[in-house]
């Protein structure tokens, strides 16, 4: 576990991007009429917190990006004149480096969508129809 | 691999060479001859191409009964059909696009072309696959005898209740309509599980996942979101059979029902749905440009990430079909930001798309010629439906023809444009021979100028007022002349699909002979004789790069050690396709054709009877018993 934090998980941001994403868009739609009734603003803290556990995804990914595992080396076939060079660590790293850049990368995109989420519960008390 | 023969005397590739090994495993791989081996067949290029000519057959029905439509809005108040034919004709047009054709027509180019483009021998369950075909064909077949019955559904591609319910809509209509959907959609479901396990366990040696073609990738992704959205819509119109028919109350607000659920169900499916429809386009796309650029995709990362961003943010959209329904204001808001941000994937897709032409050197053949008009399409038909995702002008043009214009140039655009172009870039592959060059260019232009002059004029139409679905309109409305313009642009395009027609007759007898690969392309698929020996590849081939063919020039390596004395392929590991097992592939049967004439006897009965589904089960569970009795196949080897 601890290997897996300070290593990072290639995947992470794949995984958490879209299920915080998942979760605010199911969340905020069932909170539209409770934002009404209390007027509280739970939408914005809760894609604040969302947001945040998509770019903790994010950053897995991007650790794994920069460390990947020594096991790459020997696991994938032997380098072959390939021209995906950009995504090849001087140590190896293929093909799990390119799934850790679109970790991050698809981390940060759902951070947006949900934090666009969050300003809407700005705009909008809830009682508007 | 081990080497030569296995200790049962298992005669292996490594002892065969050249033509005898290709006859060897010919004869192992091949179809029977006759009706039975037609019947029974499990090679997915066989069924690939059924699916591929039955699809084109239902859009050319589609097509003919949105003609008929055009035909009768030319002038107002014209009398070529009644309203009560009309209704009939836009959900036959709707139903037919959406469940008949647009769904099916990539899973059928990813039939026959994902197994080729992965380097292995046959798609994974091939009998699934044969099953999965026949069930597409009973639910399209049972629509239109229905409409040639004069008992073809008539509420509409998605069918809202309470119109399509018992109240409503008394006799079998809906309930065609609805049991339609429950053939097309698990046929769907099948098709997208043997895609994934294909492609994650079966990619040659090599084929990491960053050396996947992005066509793969594409059609992978689709996959998913046909897996997770399909059965939204089968739960929806098994709901409303329930309703329609045991009398269940789940969409009757009056008995403690939710009319809108069932907005909410058929939209968890409908707005995927479209993205179900343009993905194989992107796949094609991604496949011709760096053909006909030649040079490599740029952008393979942004594009493989555009396509697992789209396929998530998909599922976020739906509720802005329904932007009408009194939903709070602040529900709506979260469905315009996905529905905005959406478009930063798609444009990141179309900019990759624009810089590996730019960075290339193209060359205008006809398949890039459809390629450009579908950037021009799509795009255009992408502006709108931005403009459709602001709630404000949604509730404006809300099912008017400004509605239609949009989701034909997103669909027409995103998916049939491409598909066109996919048509001339893999016909060679297909038949071995060349489409007509000069009849391509035709088709191209008759194709892009009729689609261009029969739905522009529809947006202008939609925002003076003229809504969707109505049969026919007073001539002091001032919409006749751009409904006659409209209905020129569809004679047009209609010319255009002729045209396509002759041009396929005519070229399967007379076209220029094709060798493996006329347009020296770089994906595997080319790696092989055109059209491919039942066995796909002599020797499966060992990947070294993400274009392979233009990587090795001298030839591909290869991968020995597969028996050539029964269906063998190699079974790899997911992330980089490094060879596991030797798995056997299943041989033809009859079973999935029995099966799927059980499944389609039980579900056109529960129309007519609960009891159906009851007395159905005995010849279903017959037909499942014979399809999985224990056979003497080989065990499965490291």
């Amino acid at each position: 576990m601890s290997s897996l934090l300070t290593r990072g998980l290639p995947s992470a941001g794949l995984y958490a991007g879209p299920m915080a994403w998942l979760v605010s868009t199911q969340a905020n739609y069932a909170l539209a009429a409770w934002s009404c009734s209390y007027q509280f603003p739970v939408i914005p803290l809760l894609a604040a917190v969302l947001a945040a556990v998509s770019l903790a995804g994010g950053v897995s990914s991007w650790r794994a990006y920069r460390q990947p595992l020594p096991a790459d080396t020997t696991t994938v076939p032997a380098p072959d004149g390939s021209q995906v060079a950009t995504l090849d660590g001087p140590e190896g790293g293929r093909p799990h480096r390119m799934i850790a850049a679109i970790g991050v990368l698809v981390a940060l995109l759902f951070a947006v969508v949900i934090a666009v989420h969050g300003v809407a519960g700005l705009v909008f008390t809830g009682c508007e129809r | 691999m081990s080497d030569g023969a296995s200790a049962t005397g298992d005669l292996r590739d490594t002892s065969l060479d050249g033509p005898t090994l290709n006859v060897r495993l010919s004869r192992v791989w091949g179809t029977p001859r006759g009706l039975l081996g037609a019947l029974t067949t499990v090679d997915h290029k066989i069924i690939g191409r059924r699916y591929i000519v039955t699809a084109f057959l239902f859009l050319f029905l589609g097509g003919i009964t949105a003609l008929v439509m055009r035909l009768q809005l030319a002038q107002p108040e014209s009398g070529l059909v009644g309203p009560d034919t009309y209704n009939q004709l836009f959900t036959m047009h709707g139903s037919t696009m959406m469940f008949l054709f647009g769904v099916p027509i990539g899973e059928a180019m990813a039939v026959y072309l994902v197994p080729l483009m992965v380097g292995t021998r046959n798609i994974a369950f091939p009998r699934l696959n044969a099953f999965s075909y026949w069930v597409y064909l009973s639910g399209g077949l049972f629509l239109w005898i229905s409409f040639l019955l004069n008992i073809g559904p008539d509420v509409g591609w998605f069918a809202y209740v309470p119109l399509s319910g018992p109240e409503y809509s008394p006799g079998k209509r809906a309930d065609v309509w609805a049991q339609m959907i429950t053939f097309t959609e698990l046929s769907g479901l099948a098709v997208a599980i043997e895609i994934i396990v294909t492609v994650l366990k079966q990619r040659a040696p090599g084929m990491t996942l960053d050396r996947v073609p992005l066509f793969v990738w594409a059609l992978f992704v689709n996959s998913f979101i046909i897996i997770f959205a399909l059965p939204a819509v089968m739960i929806a119109s098994t709901f409303l059979i329930l309703d329609r028919l045991v009398g269940t109350h789940l969409f009757n607000p009056a008995e403690g029902g939710d009319a809108l659920l069932y907005q909410h169900l058929f939209w968890f499916f409908g707005h995927p749905e479209v993205y179900i429809i343009f993905l194989p386009g992107t796949a094609f796309v991604s496949a011709i440009i760096p053909t006909f650029a030649r040079r490599e995709i740029f952008g393979y990362l942004a594009l493989v990430l555009s396509l697992i961003a789209t396929g998530f943010l998909s599922f976020g959209l739906w509720v802005h079909h329904m932007f009408v329904t009194g939903l709070p204001q602040l529900g709506a808001a979260f469905f315009t930001a996905s529905s905005m941000l959406i478009a930063i994937p798609n444009g990141l897709q179309i900019f990759c798309w624009i810089a590996t032409l730019w960075d290339g050197r193209p060359v205008w053949r006809t398949p890039l010629l459809f390629v450009a008009g579908f950037f021009f399409i799509f795009v255009a038909g992408g502006l709108s439906g931005i403009m459709l995702a602001s709630v404000p002008i949604d509730t404006q043009v809300h099912d008017t023809y400004f509605v239609v214009a949009h989701f034909h140039y997103v669909l027409i655009g995103g998916n049939v444009f491409p598909l066109l172009g996919a048509i001339y870039y893999w016909f060679p592959k297909f038949t071995g021979r060349l489409l007509s060059e000069r009849l391509g260019r035709w088709n191209f232009w008759l194709a892009f100028i009729g689609f261009n002059v029969a739905f522009f004029p529809m947006h202008i139409s939609g925002l003076m007022g003229m809504p969707r679905r109505v049969y026919t309109y007073g001539p002091e409305m001032g919409w006749g002349d751009l409904q006659l313009l409209s209905t020129a642009g569809a004679l047009l395009l209609f010319a255009s699909f002729v045209l396509f027609v002759w041009n396929v007759a005519a070229s399967l007898r007379r076209g220029d002979v094709a060798g493996p690969n006329p347009w020296n392309a770089g994906t595997l698929e080319w790696a092989t004789a055109s059209p491919p020996p039942p066995h796909n590849f002599n020797r499966i081939p060992l990947v070294t790069h993400r274009e392979p063919l233009w990587a090795e020039r001298g030839g591909l390596p290869v991968v020995t050690g597969l028996s050539v004395s029964h269906r063998e392929l190699m079974v790899s590991s997911v992330a980089e396709a490094e060879p596991q097992l030797r798995e056997t592939s299943p041989a033809p049967s009859i079973w999935p054709l029995v099966a799927a004439i059980a499944v389609g006897a039980t579900f056109i009965g529960s129309i007519f009877t609960p009891y159906a589904v009851l007395w159905g089960a005995l010849p279903v569970a017959a037909a499942l018993t014979g399809w999985f009795w224990p056979k003497a196949m080989p065990e499965d080897e490291e």
